[in-house]
């Protein structure tokens, strides 16, 4: 289903998809989202977004789609500032909870995000037949999707993602709710977009899985970047650098509670 | 925004139902109209002058909130307005109600003068099919515009239904006055408030071209 990009001129140069500079959100409320964020997103890199609930993940990724307004800093995507038609040509978004209508069919879902990407129809209907038999669904491109499960409607949120040409995907607790095998097509094309050249970064919870599939990780907690890196730099950093049986869930506890148990003390005081 | 115009003919044609009970009434309207007061029929001008707002705003009113209701909903502010500019979302909103609303106010008029013809009654100056054509798709258009604008931004739908609900009301029974009213609109004052609605409608555009999405995906 990924469709190879076209390589440039430069291809000894490490091309970069997503740049965020000084990233910052403060909503209306006064709540702090997001401060100072930076990070950098290579060409067929997948880099994990990890921390708790509120943590800053979603609101980093609203921002990167422009659906919501940083009160700082700057995003790039494909060289391209946020928001601007290139930029957005340039993106794919899974949302945690499937935003589907109601009334289209899923074969309309499809087709309507292909015509919002302007995708030829030729090609749009080929791509669309694909993703529903890669995805089991080829006998319910007809149905609406209002009775579908919870695992079926992120099917139809994902295969939506896929079916435009996207060279960034962003991707909001991806596995939750989805069944063995559609973790495992979603694994696949995860890795295939990687593999094409594609650059991914998704937000979640489960660490092992994340551990399998990244190359990078980003830890964030109260809207601030704890550590940034590979799971070798991470380990280093956590002061694990001899332990190589130490997993992801280990590294982030090991990083993360000093700041939490600062946090509790801080409430604790007020 | 071909696929938000394409996706949103999509919401009101698979939902008749409301689009049926609502021109059901106002055809029962207009039949009674024709039983019970058959003088006001043969004034054909005017209430054919009536009539076709009242569909159309009745229409206009009934999408309007159809639309943004499916939006609410779903839940899909998020989606379409990261593919799409705010701009761009509510001006395919507008184009579908405006659209949808004409082509049923034309079947209505040219249902009503096929049977005042047939009645005795005399054809409408020419003027009055300008109206149709010209002005009145302009009016909806910055109606529908207007509605979408604050039925979007006010999280609770139901409490701009309920203040709509007496403008149309008002509306629906112009057309039972119609015959009271004299008809006096000349070519020029048409081309005059045309060219006011357009310019309503390009200001209600950028107006909605400033809105943050990030308000939009709150509210909803």
């Amino acid at each position: 289903m990924i469709e190879k990009q076209n390589p440039k001129n430069d291809s000894t140069k490490e091309r970069i998809s997503l740049v965020v500079e000084k990233l910052g959100k403060i909503y209306d409320d006064g709540t702090v989202a997001i401060k100072d964020l930076s990070f950098k997103l290579h060409d067929g890199e997948i880099l994990g977004l990890i921390g708790p609930n509120g943590a800053g993940k979603t609101t980093t990724l609203k921002c990167l789609m422009n659906l919501v307004e940083p009160s700082e800093g700057e995003i790039r995507i494909k060289e391209f500032p946020a928001g601007t038609r290139e930029a957005k040509a340039s993106i794919a978004y899974i949302p945690e909870i499937p935003i589907l209508y109601n009334d289209l069919t899923v074969r309309e879902h499809l087709k309507f995000v292909t015509m919002a990407y302007r995708v030829p129809e030729k090609k749009a209907l080929g791509r669309i037949d694909r993703l529903l038999k890669e995805f089991d669904l080829q006998n319910r491109g007809g149905e609406t999707p209002i009775h579908f499960s919870k695992g079926m409607r992120k099917k139809v949120s994902i295969m939506c993602a896929l079916v435009h040409n996207a060279q960034v995907f962003l991707i909001d607790e991806p596995f939750i709710g989805l069944d063995p095998r559609a973790v495992q097509t979603l694994k696949n094309s995860i890795l295939a977009a990687k593999e094409a050249g594609m650059s991914v970064l998704f937000s979640t919870h489960i660490l092992d899985m994340a551990e399998k599939i990244c190359d990078k990780f980003l830890i964030l907690q109260n809207g601030i970047k704890i550590a940034e890196g590979s799971l070798v730099e991470l380990r280093a950093l956590a002061g694990f650098q001899n332990r190589k049986e130490t997993t992801l869930e280990d590294i982030y506890i090991a990083l993360t509670e000093p700041i939490l148990r600062e946090t509790q003390a801080e409430e604790k005081d007020q | 925004m071909r696929a938000i115009i394409w996706k949103d003919l999509r919401t009101i044609v698979y939902h008749p139902q409301k689009l049926l009970i609502i021109n059901a009434a106002l055809l029962g309207l207009v039949i009674w109209l024709g039983m019970s007061k058959g003088d006001i029929l043969r004034t054909s001008d005017s209430t054919f002058l009536f009539l076709m707002p009242s569909v159309m705003l009745m229409n206009v009113y009934q999408f309007s909130f159809q639309l943004i209701y499916s939006e609410k909903l779903n839940k899909s502010w998020e989606k379409i307005l990261y593919l799409f500019d705010t701009g761009q979302v509510f001006l395919a909103k507008s184009i579908v109600i405006t659209l949808v609303s004409w082509v049923i106010s034309i079947i209505f008029g040219s249902s009503f003068l096929i049977f005042n013809l047939l009645n005795g009654g005399s054809f409408p100056p020419p003027f009055v099919f300008l109206f149709s054509l010209f002005l009145l798709p302009v009016f909806a258009f910055v109606l529908s515009e207007l509605m979408i604008l604050i039925m979007s931004l006010i999280g609770q739908l139901i409490v701009v239904r309920i203040i709509f609900i007496p403008f149309f009301i008002a509306a629906l029974t112009s057309v039972l006055e119609a015959g009271k009213y004299s008809l006096d609109i000349q070519l020029f004052k048409l081309a005059v408030y045309t060219a006011i609605g357009i310019g309503i409608s390009f200001l209600l555009f950028l107006l909605t071209k400033k809105i943050s999405k990030e308000r939009l995906v709150t509210s909803s």
